[in-house]
């Protein structure tokens, strides 16, 4: 069956007043207030598998909770494995100790406005950013459906991004000017880490819902949590099934020379060096650039049994047919983006046995995802992708928080950033001490055109006994 | 039969001709980037050499008087000679040079110490400060400061002797220790520090901002008065004379603590048609009381207009102050406390309306002096008995006993130089006569030929409505068309006909003195805007890697700029213009036309604010607020070090 | 204004209190072998908050320029407290171009300040406000975390790089990743060195710059991890820096994961974390230096040390201070004051020899320091 939005909100509602701290300040009468049926109809956070009461979507941590290490990732994976540091990181969340829970509510709200920054227009990502802002504001429009006369509708308050000279900052802090109370956004690397810098200083909650790097959340800075799986996840599956399970030795890397590639492959690049197989090449061409013969010729001079590309698809898979043309016969790899069309109608055949990790299977039946589909199609026409899945789920996670919280900036974020685990429409996530979605990844093999997922559990917390939790 | 001949001979010369006219077309829209093209010659491209211009030539000095300095004995006179290279020393009992000495650099600011055993002389083309013996007129020390230095102040405080120096160029002020002589702190000033006044303790130091500023193109403009601790250099205020520009002026009042200002109160924001009505310029003093307020009122009478005053001095018992009149060759005499008893008694409305009060300066004025031409130094000896007044034009200084204000004697330095056109030309520039009543000159909006930092609107129906940016003179030789739209393709018809219709409002100058006016502002050489010791040197990297991107056909990734879109193609060496109309895609709601005069960049450094309407106040506004789709060359894919290199680069030009 | 009434005898008594009670201690052994602590300690705060005239809960910085006058900036504009004690307020209506001020320097040739807001760099000289922004000047990008003033040069860190304005020739140079050794353009701190500049990057370590000489060079995390910090005093505690200070030949690294410092004279490196250290929180938003001495602003309120000794203010839960002292080789001691600082939550720290002014998430504190006779009865008498 398909999800209600109705029933979204409310279970959002009634799992996270429950678990979050008590309040009653103005904020949350404004946003809705203890008096909403979807309060009263407030359930125990975490219920366990087999409780009478529906289970939560929302799992929070828990006080001086502790986190394992590199999102669980094998240990061999980890930089200087074999001694412990000096200190630790990221074992317990970083938590927020300044002031401003009690802060009064602005008065003169007219509504509950969220900031987004869009990609640039024209710019790489503006696609990508175009389906972000669709699941954001499907999220939105079926949240404010849901609200009651005298609630303050949500407002997105979104912004082009400005591809040059740190616009990204600017447009964060005109968000901040524009009172938003939590932010959404970015896809583009740099641009959420110098937002985040403002977030910071603005102390403004920001999901990201679509930055694979993982430096992102590795700042401690208790502002921001990110929904979609980041290149650690990725890339330390890959390596391992490069390495371990298909025996690659000679791994070469091809890739743009922007930082998006430099911050993946270099990780990428670590890991299989840790795995006893550092890399023979790593040669960087510039988007969208069209005949590279010079990185070929280098990389069949390596000889290598591996590729591993990364970059926009229509590069990558221009060049992964340059290379099969070339007599290369190594096998491709990559990350998330080569699940995009663009990879495969520029690759074509070179496509064949490509391997590369992705967050979820589309063709998954899940009905929180084919409701979320099937509402989404209606709505916009077209079928969503990851970006605008995760978006919807950044979306919620925002809107359920200033629904418990208020329009109190420090109460949204301690229900934003306290988040352990959350089942969103592309699946269970599970957030570590830097905040970021660590759940396993999923790898997909192109054989005849097609995209083979290999099969694997979905992911279910641990409260869960390991069964999926469905919507009733 | 002979037809046959004929056309064999015709017809391959109609073919060439076609052929070449063809050729000629499709060169000029391929180089011009330009598809349809109205009238253009050759030589809208093919520009003569820099070398060949009017002002690159050698030219005629003269004994101009600049800065002008009386010894605390009262017997001698210095006097700077800045077109002389020379300062020159007068015995004031005879009234004659009695010493010349070679000062290198324009030497245009002078200053005395307390006991007038040194002289320290501004160099305004070389960008320093001379330090000379007056016993023997030798340069003991000199030291580098701003560009531009116009004046000089010296000063004792606790801390030592200090120097004031108002660096016009770059629009900074020097703060000298004078021994050693070395400059402690050079602080940001308003707009083109013109002069500078040291009140009578020694603890506060003001300087006169010549050029106006404005926040926005719509906003009121004003003058800045930087005031300045001399001890320590630090900015004490920086005080706004609102409306008012070509404050070229100052002096400190005695007993009073006032401080006098010269200015020009401008309302360049209503349509230039109100010349008529005698309000566009008023020029009057600001006297600042110390109390925080600024009061501006009127040397203008009901038509009749002292316009471009300049130099200011008040007398040693605070008495009195006199105001000279470089547009209507005058000095004025201001009973000071006549001044203050009307604004002891005038209420704040009255005080803040009393600039455009033609009925108020009857209060205050007890006398016009006549000058020579283009009076704009004064100097008051130190019992107050005598004033001396630099008659610029006239190579002179007017001597006046003060006691009767009747001319006792003149200093002669030359002969006024009525034998060079140039010169003639710089008399019609310089004065008023020509205007309706007499309202304001040339050098009004154009001092030395320069720009006022303003935007006027011309001919518009209401406030605001089609504003022009002022446009300097100075290095236009061979930049003709002129005029935004490039309607007028002489100086003689820009400044003839046109200028007596729209600005003057009044006949048209005479042709003679037309002609010399033209030659005088083509001898105008392009404002220097790099310091002078970088004169002749290599660009910096910066510059450097800025002027391949002027220059650049190619963006960084490697795609072609189409010629009509590279920055060289319209701003063409050596005066980077090419002297058609272009538009970059800034027409405004208010224009017309969205096609405008491809304007030379020589000295744009110094032109601000920029486009047509002055809606850019700095270059880089040009790209990154005003810049569309790319209309305005290429900028989409600079780094801001692009832009910043591309800034630097138009800065030397 | 919000003042607790004590004095240094009352903390005094409070230290005495707290070491003759404490488990394991014996008072009147413990005091007189320990030394006059060789940093100044802070005998009583004063406190100010917007029910003192102050325009915002939250003090971004704090400054006390060379004419005595103490100059905040906040979430709400520049503020300075004037002679009467009372606070004026700058805003964007005085031509201020941001209403939050994360940075503050003063010329101290010309006496004018530069102050850093999230839309540009300001100028306040002579009572009026001049905006320098990325669209009407060379400042690489509006949002501008940190600025310092040095020989002429006017540092401003901004989110795209870092600015240097030169107060004589007008002129801006942009320092990013396409021009020096910066791993990344993302500048949070600036501090003047010894004939150098040190930037303090965002992801990228430390720059030491060389004006002079056009040279840079990068302190980095010697383990280049962000989860770890594989071994004490080898280097940057990390990449991610946000804040740097320098004075008398010592860098301080101020980030979220710690604190570092820098002897340029014996180049040798220190770090401390929390719970392994005296630090006493990871989460450090800035740090300044007077002298050989550090203070450390953290979420949990300020440690200030010479890198051997410590001393750290927090607010106890009862709303009064807590205090814990470090001296090498003896074991930690803690009183309490019946003062605190106005919140644990500190921006930033301004000290001298005398005072030392507390910006901090809810208000401004004003710590009075303890005299040296006050000190000299903290070692004497029991």
């Amino acid at each position: 069956m398909n999800a209600s939005p109705f029933y979204l909100i409310a279970v959002f509602a009634a799992a996270s007043a429950a678990a979050a701290p008590a309040t009653d300040g103005p904020g949350a009468c404004a946003a809705g207030g203890s008096d909403s049926p979807m309060v009263a109809a407030a359930q125990p956070a975490q219920a366990p598998v087999g409780a009478a009461s529906a289970p939560s979507r929302f799992i929070h941590s828990t006080p001086g909770e502790e986190y394992p290490p590199y999102g669980e990732l094998p240990k061999e994976l980890w930089p200087f494995s074999n001694v412990e540091p000096y200190f630790r990181y990221f074992v317990t969340r970083m938590p927020f100790r300044g002031p401003g829970r009690d802060y009064p509510a602005p008065t003169d709200l007219k509504s509950l406005p969220i900031g987004l920054v869009d990609a640039p227009r024209g710019g790489a990502n503006w696609e990508r950013s175009v389906r972000t802002r669709e699941g954001i504001v499907l999220a939105i429009e079926e949240a404010n459906r849901e609200r009651r006369p005298g609630d303050l509708p949500f407002d997105l308050i979104e912004h082009e991004g400005i591809a040059q000279w740190g616009g990204a900052a600017n447009l964060a802090a005109q968000l901040a000017d524009e009172k938003v109370l939590g932010y959404l956004g970015t896809i583009d690397g740099t641009d959420a880490h110098v937002a985040l810098r403002v977030t910071l200083k603005t102390e403004i909650v920001m999901v990201n819902t679509s930055d694979p790097d993982q430096t992102l959340t590795e700042t401690q800075i208790p502002w921001l949590i990110r929904v979609m799986p980041d290149h650690r996840q990725e890339e330390g599956r890959l390596v391992e099934l490069m390495v371990r399970k298909l025996g690659c030795t000679r791994i070469a890397v091809l890739r743009t020379g922007d930082r998006f590639a430099r911050v993946g492959a270099h990780q990428f690049m670590d890991f299989a060096r840790r795995l006893g197989c550092p890399a023979v090449q790593e040669l960087l061409f510039t988007p969208g650039a069209t005949n590279i013969p010079y990185q070929i010729g280098a990389i069949k001079e390596s000889q290598p049994d591996a590729i591993f590309l990364m970059g926009e698809p229509a590069d990558i898979g221009r060049f992964a047919k340059q290379l099969r043309q070339a007599g290369i016969t190594a096998r491709f790899f990559g990350t998330d983006l080569m699940m995009e069309d663009a990879f495969l109608k520029n690759a074509g055949d070179a496509a064949e046995g490509t391997t590369f990790t992705f967050y979820f299977d589309p063709a998954r039946q899940d009905p929180l995802w084919t409701g979320f589909v099937a509402r989404y199609e209606q709505r916009w026409g077209h079928e969503p992708d990851a970006y605008a899945g995760f978006a919807y789920d950044g979306a919620q996670i925002m809107l359920h928080a200033m629904q418990l919280a208020g329009p109190n900036r420090w109460r949204i974020r301690d229900e934003v950033y306290d988040l352990d685990y959350y089942q969103g429409v592309t699946g269970w996530m599970r957030f570590d001490g830097t905040g970021s979605n660590t759940a396993p990844v999923r790898v997909v093999r192109y054989e005849h055109g097609q995209r083979v997922f290999e099969p694997q559990a979905e992911f279910v917390p641990p409260a869960f006994g390991g069964t999926v939790a469905h919507a009733p | 039969m002979k037809l046959k001949p004929f056309i064999l001979v015709t017809t391959p010369l109609i073919l060439a001709g076609v052929g070449a006219a063809t050729g000629v077309s499709v060169h000029e829209r391929r180089m011009s980037g330009l598809p349809q093209l109205g009238y253009v010659s050759c030589i809208h491209c093919h520009q003569r050499g820099l070398d060949t211009l009017p002002w690159a030539k050698p030219r005629p000095h003269h004994d101009a008087p600049g800065g002008i300095a009386v010894s605390p004995d009262g017997k001698t006179l210095f006097i700077a000679l800045d077109d002389r290279d020379e300062v020159a020393e007068a015995d004031l009992a005879s009234f004659t040079v009695s010493r010349r000495t070679k000062v290198p650099g324009g030497p245009f600011g002078l200053a005395l110490d307390a006991v007038g055993k040194r002289l320290f002389v501004a160099c305004r083309n070389h960008d320093r400060v001379a330090v000379l013996d007056t016993l023997d007129l030798k340069e003991q020390a000199s030291i580098d400061v701003g560009i531009r230095p116009t004046d000089i102040a010296y000063c004792k405080t606790a801390e030592g002797e200090r120097l004031i120096v108002p660096n016009s160029g770059s629009d900074d002020i020097s703060v000298l220790s004078v021994s050693p002589l070395l400059e402690l702190t050079r602080s940001a000033a308003g707009r083109e520090p013109y002069a500078v006044a040291v009140s009578g303790d020694g603890r506060r130091v003001c300087i006169a901002n010549r050029m106006a500023v404005h926040d926005q193109i719509l906003s009121q403009p004003y003058s800045e008065v930087t005031v300045i601790d001399p001890a320590s250099g630090h900015i004490l205020a920086r005080e706004a004379l609102q409306s008012a520009h070509l404050a070229e002026g100052i002096t400190d009042v005695p007993t009073r603590g006032w401080t006098l200002n010269s200015v020009v109160r401008v309302s360049n924001l209503v349509p230039i048609t109100q010349v008529k009505d005698g309000w566009v310029m008023s020029s009057g003093v600001a006297i600042a009381r110390g109390n925080g307020e600024v009061t501006q009122v009127p040397l203008d009478e009901a038509n009749a207009y002292f316009p471009d005053p300049s130099g200011v001095v008040a007398s040693p018992d605070g008495k009195r102050a006199y105001v000279a009149s470089a547009g209507s060759d005058v000095v004025t005499v201001i009973d000071l406390d006549k001044l203050a008893a009307w604004l002891a008694q005038a209420d704040e409305a009255e005080r803040g309306g009393a600039m455009v009060n033609m009925a108020l300066s009857y209060r205050y004025v007890v006398a016009r002096i006549p000058t020579g031409c283009d009076p704009q130094h004064l100097a008051l000896s130190p019992d107050g008995s005598r004033l001396f007044v630099a008659e610029r034009l006239e190579d002179r200084v007017l001597v006046v006993d003060t006691a009767s204000l009747k001319p006792v004697g003149r200093i002669v330095l030359g002969d006024g130089g009525l034998d060079d056109p140039i010169r003639l030309g710089e008399r019609v520039f310089t004065r008023a006569r020509y205007t309706f009543q007499g309202q304001f000159s040339c050098r009004s909006c154009h001092p030395d030929g320069h720009v006022d930092g303003l935007s006027y609107d011309f001919d518009g129906a209401g406030v605001g409505d089609n504003l022009l940016a002022n446009r300097s003179l100075c290095g236009v030789a061979g930049t003709e068309p002129f005029k935004w739209n490039g309607k007028n393709p002489t100086l003689q018809y820009q400044d003839g006909p046109r200028f007596a219709r729209v600005l003057m409002r009044t006949d048209e100058i005479p042709q003679p003195q037309l002609d010399q006016l033209a030659t005088y502002i083509k001898h105008l050489p392009p404002t220097r805007t790099i310091p002078w010791s970088r004169v002749g040197q290599p660009l910096t990297p910066a510059e450097e890697r800025g002027r391949k991107l002027f220059f650049a056909t190619k963006r960084t990734d490697g795609t072609p700029i189409p010629r009509a879109l590279q920055c060289q193609t319209c701003h063409r060496p050596p005066l980077y213009t090419d002297r058609l109309l272009t538009s970059v895609g800034t027409k405004g709601s208010q224009d017309t036309s969205g096609v405008f005069d491809t304007p030379h960049l020589i000295g744009v450094g110094a032109m601000a604010p920029y486009l047509h309407d002055g809606r850019a106040k700095t270059l880089e506004e040009i790209w990154t607020i005003y810049q569309t789709d790319d209309k305005h060359g290429v900028s989409s894919y600079w780094s801001k070090l692009q832009l910043n290199d591309l800034v630097e680069y138009l800065k030397t030009l | 204004m919000k003042t607790q009434p004590s004095s240094p005898f009352a903390a005094l008594f409070g230290l005495v209190f707290v070491l003759s009670h404490a488990p394991g201690m014996n008072a009147s052994a413990a005091l007189p072998e320990t030394a006059p602590l060789p940093i100044p300690v802070v005998a009583r705060f004063e406190n100010f908050t917007e029910k003192d005239g102050l325009p915002a809960h939250k003090i971004h910085c704090v400054l006390k320029a060379g004419d005595g006058r103490l100059w905040l900036g906040t979430t709400n504009g520049l503020c300075v407290r004037q002679d009467n004690g009372t606070f004026r307020r700058f805003g964007i209506e005085d031509g201020l171009s941001h209403l939050t001020v994360l940075g503050i320097a003063e010329d101290p040739a010309t006496g004018d300040l530069w102050i850093a807001t999230m839309q540009g760099l300001s100028r306040l000289s002579g009572g009026k406000f001049t905006a320098f922004t990325q669209t009407n000047s060379g400042l690489p990008n509006n949002v501008v975390y940190g600025v310092a003033v040095a020989e002429g040069t006017v540092w401003a860190a901004t989110a795209a790089g870092t600015g240097a304005y030169d107060i004589k020739t007008k002129a801006w140079k942009p320092y990013d990743q396409t021009n020096t050794v910066m791993n990344e353009p993302w500048c949070y701190g600036i501090a003047p060195g010894r004939g150098v500049i040190y930037l303090g990057i965002w992801a990228g370590g430390i720059v030491e710059h060389d004006p002079r000489l056009g040279t840079f060079k990068a302190y980095r995390d010697p383990d280049g991890e962000f989860h770890i910090a594989l071994t004490a005093d080898s280097g940057p505690i990390v990449d991610v820096t946000s804040g740097v200070a320098y004075d008398a030949g010592v860098l301080w690294q101020a980030s979220y994961f710690g604190l570092a410092r820098y002897d340029t004279q014996e180049a040798t490196w220190r770090t401390w974390v929390q719970d392994k250290t005296p630090l006493v929180s990871n989460f450090i938003n800035s740090v300044f230096a007077h002298g050989r001495i550090a203070w450390a602003s953290t979420d949990q309120g300020v440690s200030v040390t010479n890198g051997d000794t410590w001393v750290n203010y927090q607010v106890g839960k009862d709303g009064k201070g807590v205090v814990h002292i470090c001296r090498p080789g003896q074991p930690p001691e803690t009183r309490t004051m019946a003062t605190a600082l106005s919140d644990g939550f500190v921006m930033a720290v301004w000290a001298d020899d005398h005072e030392a002014w507390f910006a901090t998430s809810n208000g401004l504190s004003h710590g009075l320091f303890s005299s040296p006779a006050d000190q000299a009865a903290l070692t004497s008498n029991p």
